[in-house]
C-alpha cells in the first residue's frame, strides 16, 4: 500500500489541522510505511536509528534544540535525519520552522507542513490513519448486510438468491453495505471491517429487474458505507446428498487475513423463507455471543435427563 | 419387494443416545429408503426425526428394538447395528 502526500493532505487537512509551508514541492511522493517518527536523538548526531522513508515530526523540543547550534551545524544535522526518502516533514504546535529546515526540504523537494496540534496527538492520530490505510485488505465474492447490529456476508455460487435475500432484509429494515464485492479490511488484532467499491454503493443487482438503487427506493435508512464481517452466511442450492446441521452444536468458520469469522450453511429450496432463516440465524448467533447457546443448553438437559434414567434403572 | 426386519439393539457407548449418536443415526437414514422405527420402554418414534431419537434419552445398557420397512430393510438395519456396536465412534 502507498498513499500519495497530495492524497494524505487533501484527506486528513482538517483532522490533522495541517497547513503547506513554502516548502510545497514534493506532494506527488508516496507514504510507504504506516510509521511517524519524531527525530529526537538523531539530530544530536546519532544515526544509528534509521528515520528514512518515514513521516518526520518536529516538535518543540527538536526546534529548540535546533536553535541552540551553529547555523553550519544545523543544516548538518538536517541534512543527516531528513534525506529524499522521507516523504513529508511536520513541525507542530504550528511553530515556525527554522529557515534552514524549510532550505533543505525545498532543496531535497520534500514537502513540508505545519500543524498546530502537539507531536504526541499529531503522532498518534497519524498513526491511526495510516494503519487503517495501510492494514491488507481483500476482496470478497458476496453481499454484505448489517442486521441486530451483526455485519453478515452472505456468499455463495451466483444467482443461488444472495442478492435476493439482501433485498428481504432491507425490506424488513436491515441495511445494505455492498452487493456482489465485498473489500474486507483487518481493524485491530480480530476484527474485519467491510465496504463496498465506491462504483456499486448502495446498488443492488436483481435478475429481471436490473440495477436499483437502494438509498433512493427505500431511504437512508437502508445502507451504511461499512460494517463489521461478524458471520458468513453461505447460501447454496438444496444437495439432496448432503447432511445439513440439524442441532447446531456444529462449528464452522470462513477465514479472511487469517481471520476466522463463523459460518452457516443455509440450503436454499422453495418453501424455505431464506430471508426469516438469516434473521433467525443473526439472532442466535447473537445470543451465543451473549452467553446462552441453545444447542448446548439442550444437550447438557439430554445428558441429565439420560443420566437420570440410568440411574433409576440400576435401582430397579 | 417390502421386507420388514427387526432387531433388538444394547446402547453401548457411555453417553446413551445422546445429540451425537440421534445425529449419526438420522446422518444413515437421510440415504436410505427404510421407514425405521426405534422402540424404547414401549415409546415408538420415527428414526429420522433426530429430536425424537432424544426424547427417549436411553442411556448405557438400554435395550432397543430396531424395525426396518422398506426396499433396503436389511442393509438399513445391518448399518444401524453395526453404528451401535461400534459405539457411535465413541470411547467408553
Amino acid at each position: 500500500m502507498k498513499m500519495k502526500v497530495q492524497d494524505f493532505y487533501d484527506h486528513y487537512q482538517e483532522s490533522l489541522e495541517l497547513e503547506l509551508t513554502k516548502a510545497q514541492s514534493g506532494m506527488e511522493r508516496r507514504i510507504r510505511l504506516a510509521h511517524v517518527q519524531r527525530p529526537g536523538l538523531s539530530l544530536v548526531g546519532y544515526l544509528a536509528k534509521k528515520t528514512d522513508s518515514r513521516i518526520l515530526i518536529f516538535g518543540k523540543m527538536e526546534l529548540e534544540y535546533l536553535k541552540e547550534l551553529s547555523p553550519e551545524l544545523r543544516k548538518e544535522r538536517l541534512e543527516g535525519v531528513i534525506t529524499s526518502s522521507n516523504p513529508a516533514v511536520i513541525v507542530s504546535r504550528g511553530l515556525t520552522p527554522p529557515k534552514e529546515l524549510t532550505a533543505h526540504c525545498m532543496d531535497q523537494e520534500i514537502p513540508l507542513f505545519r500543524s498546530t496540534l502537539q507531536s504526541m496527538k499529531l503522532m498518534s492520530k497519524i498513526t491511526v490513519i495510516l494503519s487503517d490505510a495501510f492494514s491488507p485488505t481483500v476482496s470478497a465474492h458476496g453481499t454484505l448486510v448489517e442486521a441486530y447490529g451483526i455485519g453478515v456476508l452472505i456468499q455463495g455460487d451466483s444467482s443461488v438468491g444472495k442478492s435476493e435475500a439482501a433485498l428481504g432484509l432491507i425490506e424488513r429494515g436491515h441495511r445494505l453495505i455492498s452487493d456482489d464485492v465485498v473489500l474486507i479490511k483487518k481493524k485491530g488484532e480480530k476484527g474485519l471491517i467491510g465496504t463496498g467499491p465506491k462504483l456499486n454503493k448502495h446498488l443492488l443487482e436483481l435478475r429481471g429487474i436490473g440495477i436499483v438503487n437502494v438509498a433512493h427506493l427505500f431511504g437512508a435508512v437502508s445502507v451504511r458505507n461499512e460494517a463489521p464481517i461478524d458471520l458468513v452466511i453461505h447460501l447454496e442450492d438444496w444437495d439432496e446428498t448432503h447432511y445439513y446441521d440439524r442441532v447446531g452444536l456444529e462449528e464452522r468458520f470462513s477465514e479472511f487475513l487469517d481471520t476466522k469469522v463463523p459460518q452457516y450453511l443455509h440450503p436454499v429450496k422453495p418453501g424455505r423463507d431464506i430471508v426469516l432463516l438469516i434473521e433467525t440465524t443473526i439472532l442466535n448467533h447473537r445470543l451465543k455471543e451473549m452467553g446462552y447457546h441453545s444447542a448446548k443448553e439442550f444437550n447438557q438437559k439430554l445428558l441429565e435427563e439420560i443420566a437420570r434414567k440410568k440411574s433409576i434403572g440400576r435401582k430397579g | 419387494m417390502e421386507e420388514k426386519v427387526e432387531s433388538l439393539v444394547k446402547v453401548k457407548n457411555k453417553l446413551g443416545l445422546h445429540v451425537r449418536p440421534a445425529t449419526q443415526i438420522a446422518k444413515i437414514l437421510q440415504k436410505r429408503k427404510a421407514k425405521v422405527t426405534l422402540t424404547y420402554k414401549r415409546q415408538s418414534v420415527n428414526a429420522r426425526s433426530i429430536m425424537s431419537i432424544m426424547i427417549l434419552a436411553a442411556p448405557k445398557n438400554a435395550q432397543l428394538k430396531i424395525e426396518a420397512q422398506g426396499m433396503d430393510a436389511k442393509e438399513t438395519l445391518e448399518e444401524l447395528l453395526n453404528a451401535f456396536n461400534k459405539k457411535f465412534g465413541e470411547d467408553g
